[in-house]
C-alpha cells in the first residue's frame, strides 16, 4: 500500500511539477501568466511585447510567480530564473537561433 | 529663384541636422564618430530612430565593439534595401543580449532572421498577391522557418501550394495561402518534424481542402495537441486520416491516443460503427479529446484573489516589489545567464 501512494504521489507530482510548469489566465483584456518555480529567489518575464525588457514577477503562494501582460497579441517570452534562461513547458514554441527556444502566446480568437 | 533655392536647401538638409542631434543626444557620450556616423545612415534609409539610438544604446552598454555595433548597423541597412521589416531583426538583438549571449552569436542570429525574410520574400514574389499581402505572407514563412521547417520542406509545400492556386482567383489564392502557411505554423511551433508537417499540409492541399478547412485543421490540431503525448504522432495520424480523405471536422472528433500513426488499433481492430466516419478506411472516431479549459493552459487553476492587472503594457501585478529593469540590460540576479 505505501508503495502504491508513493507510486501515485510521484505521478501527481511529475504531473504538476514537471509536465504543466506553467499555466495562464485571462480576465480583463489581461493575460495572468503563472510559472511554478518553487525554489527560486527571483523570478523575471521576458518577452517580444518589448523588446525583451526584464520584468519582474511577483511571488504567489505554492512557489507560484505571477506576471499579468496585455493578452490581445500574439509574443513570445521566457523567464529567467536566478539568473538562467527558463523556458516553459508550453505547447507552442520557436527555435531562438541561439540553441534554445521561446514559448509563443496565441491569444484564444486567433486559434 | 533664390527664395526656392533657400527652402529647397531647407527642406533637404534640416532632417539630417535633426538626425545628427538625435544620435549625439542618444548615444553616450565618448561614443566612436564611426558609430555615430553608422547609426545616422541606419536612420537616413529610413528605419525608425527610436529603435535604432535604443539598439545602438544597447550594443554599446553590452560591449559590442565598434566593429560589430557597425556591422549591426550594416545588416539593418541590408534588411532594409530588401524591403524586409527591420523589427524582427531588431528584436533578435534585444533578445540575445537579454539571454546574454555573445555579440558574435548575436549578430549571427540576426542574419539568420534577416535570410529568414529574404527567402520568404522570394517566394511571394510567385504568389498571386499585392504588397501589403506578400508582406504577411512573408512574415509568415519567416516564422515556420523561425519555428523548425527548412528551405527543402518549405519548397515541397509552396510547390503544392502553387499547384493549387493557379486557376483560383486572387483573393480565394490569398485566403488559402494565408491559412495554409499558419497551420503550417502551428505544426512546425506545436513540435511535429517537417518531413511529417509536409505530409499533413500536401495531403490536405491534394484532398482539396480549402481555406476554412485548412484555418480548421490548425486549430484542431493545436487544441488535440494539448493533449496528445506526441504532436508528431498526432500529426502523422492526422496525414493518414486526410489522405484517406477525412474533413478537418472528422479530424475534430478523433482521438489519437488510440490509434497508432499507421492506423492499427492496439485493442484490435475498429469495428464498423467506430470506422463509419471516416472515408475509405480512414481514422475512426472514438470520442472527444478533452479539451483544456477555455483561456487555459496546461492546469487551470483560479486567479488569485486581490489580482490588479496593470491597465497597459506589461507590468509585474500590483504588490510586485522591484521594477522594470533598464533596456536589455544584465539580470540583476548575481551572477546572471553564463555568456554562450
Amino acid at each position: 500500500m505505501p508503495r502504491i501512494l508513493t507510486v501515485i504521489s510521484l505521478a501527481l507530482m511529475f504531473l504538476s511539477g514537471c509536465v504543466n510548469n506553467y499555466y495562464y489566465q485571462i480576465k480583463d483584456d489581461q493575460l495572468h501568466i503563472f510559472f511554478h518555480e518553487p525554489k527560486a529567489e527571483k523570478v523575471y518575464f521576458l518577452s517580444s511585447l518589448d523588446q525583451f525588457e526584464l520584468h519582474e514577477t511577483k511571488k504567489c503562494k505554492k512557489g507560484l510567480w505571477e506576471i499579468s501582460v496585455p493578452a490581445g497579441r500574439e509574443f513570445e517570452y521566457f523567464f529567467i530564473v536566478d539568473g538562467a534562461l527558463s523556458i516553459p513547458a508550453c505547447d507552442q514554441k520557436e527555435k531562438d537561433d541561439f540553441g534554445s527556444e521561446n514559448c509563443i502566446y496565441i491569444p484564444e480568437e486567433d486559434i | 529663384m533664390k527664395r526656392l533655392l533657400m527652402t529647397v536647401f531647407f527642406v533637404i538638409f534640416i532632417p539630417f541636422l535633426s538626425f545628427a542631434d538625435e544620435v549625439d543626444k542618444g548615444l553616450p557620450s565618448g561614443t566612436s564618430s564611426r558609430i555615430k556616423e553608422s547609426t545616422r545612415q541606419v536612420i537616413q534609409i529610413g528605419v525608425d530612430p527610436d529603435a535604432v539610438i535604443k539598439m545602438t544604446q544597447n550594443m554599446i552598454s553590452d560591449n559590442f565593439s565598434e566593429q560589430q555595433v557597425v556591422a549591426g548597423h550594416e545588416l539593418l541597412i541590408k534588411a532594409k534595401k530588401q524591403n524586409i521589416d527591420e523589427e524582427p531583426i531588431i528584436n533578435k538583438l534585444h533578445e540575445g543580449i537579454a539571454k546574454n549571449v555573445t555579440a558574435e552569436n548575436i549578430l549571427q542570429a540576426m542574419e539568420k532572421v534577416r535570410v529568414r525574410y529574404e527567402l520568404a520574400n522570394a517566394y511571394t514574389q510567385n504568389m498571386k498577391t499585392d504588397e501589403q499581402q506578400a508582406r504577411e505572407m512573408a512574415k509568415e514563412m519567416a516564422e515556420c522557418m523561425a519555428a523548425g521547417m527548412d528551405k527543402n520542406n518549405m519548397n515541397k509545400i509552396m510547390e503544392t501550394l502553387q499547384a493549387k492556386t493557379k486557376n483560383i482567383s486572387k483573393d480565394e489564392a490569398f485566403k488559402l495561402n494565408e491559412k495554409t502557411l499558419e497551420t503550417t505554423r502551428t505544426l512546425a511551433r506545436s513540435g511535429v518534424s517537417p518531413n511529417d508537417i509536409v505530409d499533413v499540409m500536401n495531403n490536405a492541399l491534394k484532398s482539396n481542402y480549402n481555406s476554412g478547412q485548412m484555418e480548421k485543421l490548425g486549430s484542431t490540431f493545436m487544441t488535440q495537441a494539448r493533449g496528445a503525448s506526441s504532436a508528431s504522432t498526432l500529426a502523422k495520424a492526422y496525414s493518414d486520416a486526410i489522405k484517406n480523405g477525412a474533413t478537418p471536422e472528422k479530424l475534430g472528433s478523433f482521438n489519437p491516443q488510440f490509434q497508432s500513426p499507421s492506423g492499427e488499433f492496439p485493442g484490435g481492430a475498429p469495428t464498423q460503427a467506430d470506422n463509419a466516419p471516416a472515408i475509405g478506411g480512414g481514422p475512426s472516431v472514438l470520442g472527444n479529446m478533452s479539451s483544456p479549459p477555455a483561456g487555459a493552459q496546461g492546469i487551470a487553476r483560479p486567479l488569485p484573489s486581490g489580482n490588479q492587472p496593470a491597465s497597459s503594457g506589461v507590468a509585474s501585478p500590483a504588490g510586485a516589489s522591484g521594477s522594470t529593469a533598464p533596456a536589455g540590460g544584465p539580470p540583476p540576479a548575481p551572477g546572471g545567464i553564463e555568456k554562450k
